[in-house]
């Protein structure tokens, strides 16, 4: 598993998340990030969701060796970050290499940055959040800051097979008019985004997928991520543009946070639905 | 998908819950279904991003404040009865588009005969949707229901009227379409500029009137809204 060592700490370096919600009633802080528009920023080019741990730094940051490559994002306060002897800026995804050592010094223009790795971090969630909150020794890492010596250690994101991006999709309200044959090619079938496509629907060429019937009676409901099965067998994602009603059935569907992913295959790539 | 049934206003809905993520209701009473629709919209729920309405679904778009309770806040909506008994005139020019002949082919009727059944009917709008400001009416005679066109056609002028099996539609916006269109009307029903932009709710009546070119040509220069005309 990748993982990355801590050689210097920094002054107040930690596990923070978005915080958790709810629990005041129980005298429990919120804790997580202590700038959110940084944080999101450093989750933002990674694409990553806005609940994903991350790394806050403050004041003086830490120095950090990866064992394994990563690709990271830095954001907020600059603390004149260097990647090995090359000067690094904030706000930028950074692909390190096996070995590679990142390190920072004194905060200008700000106090607190942050640290994003594209992976699931192996460390426990504390009443659903990853937050650090250090009087009570909860969350993040051992409940307390990064220390010289801990190892983080993440998953990796699977990368895309062949340029294959793999778009998670869910019943929708037609999925039963799928043939059998229909449902088993789902998980197989390589698609190719359509020339055809444009704002209101992501036309999708493969393999053709039969129904028992391509014709709602009645025009119903549709959303963005809705994907339909018109009579040629050729599914389309509906779009953020697209119509509000439509008449062919409504095999799938994807949910809105994955529509970003989605809208930057390029025209002429490839995706797989993945049925969750 | 997790299906319940609720019952609303002596109406029994089946709710079908799309991993929190959206909500579909169903009912057997087509009417009542669109009234609970359009109240749930009024009602402004925080735990819904999006109403819409259609005769055989309400689609609820969920966000993260839903949770299962939300159900039961669904019976605070109100239905109003007297906002739904309006009636809208629509005036129509029959002009002589070429899709006629396939209408007069389905229906074996004149064109004459085909516009008096039309101004007979008791239309009344089924739905929002497609595009803005477009109109779904229900009500349409057996006998004018021509099945859509199986090649869409690549662009049906904004105003136009049109039939598409059970429906007739009309576009409020230049378009693809595949439903035959018989007429132009000259009315404003779409006011992007407003809120709600358009002033009709699904439910509402509405008669169709035959007018001449003449007719048709003032209300268009006028910008006549079908509020103002029904005033």
């Amino acid at each position: 598993m990748p993982s990355l060592e801590i050689l210097k700490p920094g002054l107040l370096t930690s596990i923070q998340d978005i915080g958790r919600q709810g629990l005041s009633f129980f005298a429990i802080p919120r804790a997580g990030v202590l700038d959110q528009n940084a944080a999101q920023i450093a989750l933002l080019l990674l694409n990553l969701p806005m609940d994903h741990p991350l790394i806050e730094c403050t004041s003086i940051a830490p120095h950090i060796q990866f064992n394994d490559a990563a690709r990271i994002a830095i954001s907020g306060a600059d603390f004149n970050w260097k990647l090995n002897d090359a000067a690094v800026h904030p706000n930028q995804v950074l692909h390190v290499n096996e070995g590679d050592i990142l390190r920072g010094q004194f905060a200008k223009q700000g106090l607190r940055g942050y640290i994003a790795i594209d992976g699931a971090l192996r460390i426990n969630k504390m009443y659903n959040s990853f937050a650090t909150y250090l009087p009570a020794k909860m969350g993040g890492y051992q409940g307390r800051t990064l220390q010289k010596g801990d190892i983080l250690e993440w998953e990796e994101q699977p990368a895309p097979q062949d340029g294959i991006v793999s778009i998670s999709v869910l019943p929708g309200p037609e999925f039963n008019w799928l043939s059998n044959a229909a449902k088993d090619e789902l998980r197989e079938v390589v698609y190719v985004v359509s020339a055809d496509s444009n704002r209101m629907g992501l036309r999708l060429k493969g393999t053709t997928l039969t129904a028992s019937s391509y014709q709602l009676q009645n025009s119903a409901p549709v959303l963005p991520g809705f994907i339909q099965l018109p009579p040629s067998g050729q599914p389309i994602i509906v779009l953020q543009s697209g119509q509000t009603t439509g008449g062919y059935p409504r095999i799938l569907y994807l949910r809105p946070n994955d529509l970003p992913m989605l809208n930057q295959i390029p025209l002429g790539g490839k995706l797989r639905l993945n049925l969750m | 998908m997790r299906s319940t049934s609720l019952r609303l206003f002596n109406t029994d809905l089946q709710v079908e819950n799309y991993n929190d993520d959206f909500l579909l209701l169903k009912a057997k009473d087509r009417d009542r279904l669109i009234q609970i629709g359009n109240a749930i919209y009024q009602q402004e729920f925080n735990f819904i991003d999006e109403v819409i309405v259609t005769e055989v679904e309400v689609c609820l778009k969920l966000n993260k404040h839903f949770e299962d309770s939300s159900l039961t806040d669904l019976e605070q909506i109100k239905i109003s009865e007297e906002a739904l008994a309006r009636t809208f005139r629509l005036p129509v020019f029959f002009n002589d588009h070429e899709d006629w002949e396939a209408v007069l082919e389905y229906s074996n009727l004149t064109k004459r005969a085909v516009i008096e059944q039309l101004e007979q009917s008791d239309l009344s709008l089924a739905m929002f949707g497609f595009l803005p400001g477009f109109l779904y009416l229900r009500g349409l005679p057996e006998q004018l229901q021509v099945p859509r066109k199986t090649v869409p056609a690549k662009y049906v002028k904004a105003k136009s009227i049109a039939i598409g099996g059970q429906y007739l539609g009309c576009y409020t916006l230049d378009s693809p379409g595949g439903w035959y269109v018989i007429g132009q009307m000259p009315l404003q029903i779409l006011n992007v500029e407003e809120l709600p932009p358009i002033q009709l709710k699904p439910g509402d009546k509405i008669k169709l009137e035959s007018i001449d070119q003449e007719t048709y040509d003032e209300l268009l220069k006028k910008s006549v809204t079908i509020i103002d005309y029904n005033a």
